[in-house]
């Protein structure tokens, strides 16, 4: 699609977008005037100053974070490997398709609940996000291992390349588009899925317990900070994985 | 090397049959025929990259290194990359592009080159590696006269002394390899 507007001035429009829909929002809680309902964006401030100097606040937040980077370093690990041999061997493919579809189509809260009876609720949500994102990352790799060009492996099978070196300079710079895409679609996920996972396991000094906490107390300020933190903390993750990946981007595509 | 195609076939099109053909070894033999001759097939049948057909082909055991009729590099690295894919010397990969006058080149992405660099690009690649012999498809497509000169005086020095098959629609890539054999079929 053709854009008409400059770069610049849809930086300025989105500002403009956001303050339009904070207006809206502090709008509607005047009107409702029930905080229980929906809070006005300066008593969520509020909350959100309140929990700042509390131990508690950045505690949970390092709870949380480290098990989504735990969690999702290991999935990619894993669909890394597996994505490669899926994508070279259709048997192994076929042998682990049924369990793939299985953990994309059962909906998050069952996992929960069946994973809250194998593991205890400190690494529920490492094993929850896994279980989210292993699926997306092993299809994506899987996808640029088949998409490589067959005249290209043609060419590598004549000329010998293999091992190691058939994997870096064939299969890699194939899959990393793919890979990318992957990320992007899985790395929201991975923290939805954590925090979904610890407001039902409950483990202590983590940010889903947090939300549940604000809940039971009826604290719809606190609800909607920590919600904006947990916002605020996927976006950052998800520009220090894209920096990251485009470090390594740099250095596989050259 | 001896060739002997009883019949091959694409579905119902015959593309041979009842044709013979023999190489000698330690030479550059050129084969030429227009286009849709079958020259591609011929020579992925004598290079052993296609086994679907009636007949033989006698002392094609070994590494036979092919130049393909398409450039299939790898177009997102660079054309060092592309060649250290093969696991030779870095040193040599340089010595090659240099006298394909590509080493300026050499840190390049292959999708930024032209199409007659490209083709340098899969022929350095070719040169790099030691075969029994070389199968060599249309190696000057998309190169213009003095680039084309250049490079055949190259790819003959380079080569000398090997089992090489050239197919070409071109008779004067035959004298710039300075072919001991020339077969003009399909006239």
């Amino acid at each position: 699609m053709k854009r008409y507007i400059s770069e610049k001035k849809r930086k300025i429009f989105l500002v403009v977008s956001i303050v339009f829909w904070v207006l809206f929002w502090w709008t509607m809680s005047t009107l409702i005037k029930e905080k229980l309902f929906l809070p006005s964006p300066f008593s969520v401030l509020r909350a959100l100053v309140f929990l700042f100097p509390e131990e508690e606040f950045w505690s949970s937040i390092a709870f949380s974070s480290s098990r989504v980077v735990l969690s999702y370093s290991f999935s990619f690990l894993v669909a890394v490997v597996f994505g490669v041999f899926g994508g070279l061997s259709e048997k192994f493919e076929i042998l682990l398709s049924p369990l793939v579809k299985a953990m994309r189509s059962i909906p998050v809260a069952s996992i929960v609940i069946l994973v809250l009876l194998w593991v205890n609720s400190r690494n529920l949500s490492t094993v929850v996000s896994f279980l989210v994102v292993f699926p997306i990352l092993y299809e994506s790799v899987m996808s640029g291992v088949k998409n490589t060009d067959p005249l290209l492996i043609e060419a590598a099978d004549n000329y010998r390349i293999i091992g190691y070196r058939r994997l870096r300079y064939m299969y890699l710079p194939s899959v990393f588009p793919y890979l990318e895409n992957g990320i992007k679609s899985s790395l929201g996920l991975c923290w939805k899925s954590a925090v979904a996972a610890e407001v039902i396991g409950l483990p202590l000094h983590s940010m889903g317990s947090k939300l549940y906490e604000a809940k039971v107390y009826l604290d719809t300020p606190s609800l909607f900070a920590w919600t904006l933190v947990i916002v605020v903390l996927a976006v950052i993750f998800e520009k220090l994985a894209f920096l990251l990946l485009k470090t390594i981007k740099r250095r596989v595509m050259r | 090397m001896k060739v002997n195609i009883k019949k091959k076939a694409f579905g119902t099109n015959v593309i041979f049959s009842d044709f013979s053909l023999s190489i000698k070894e330690g030479v550059t033999s050129f084969i030429m025929a227009p286009s849709g001759w079958g020259k591609t097939t011929l020579l992925r049948i004598m290079a052993g990259l296609d086994d679907d057909f009636e007949g033989s082909v006698d002392g094609k055991s070994g590494n036979n290194i092919v130049l393909f009729q398409e450039n299939r590099l790898v177009e997102g690295i660079s054309v060092l990359s592309n060649l250290k894919a093969l696991g030779v010397r870095e040193e040599e990969c340089i010595d090659v592009l240099s006298h394909l006058s590509l080493y300026e080149d050499r840190y390049k992405k292959v999708s930024e080159l032209s199409g007659g660099m490209k083709r340098r690009v899969a022929l350095s690649r070719v040169l790099l590696l030691s075969g029994d012999r070389y199968f060599l498809d249309e190696p000057f497509t998309g190169l213009d006269d003095d680039c084309k000169r250049e490079t055949a005086l190259y790819v003959a020095k380079k080569l000398s002394g090997r089992t090489v098959v050239v197919v070409s629609h071109n008779k004067e890539d035959s004298l710039l390899l300075g072919a001991v054999d020339t077969l003009v079929l399909g006239e």
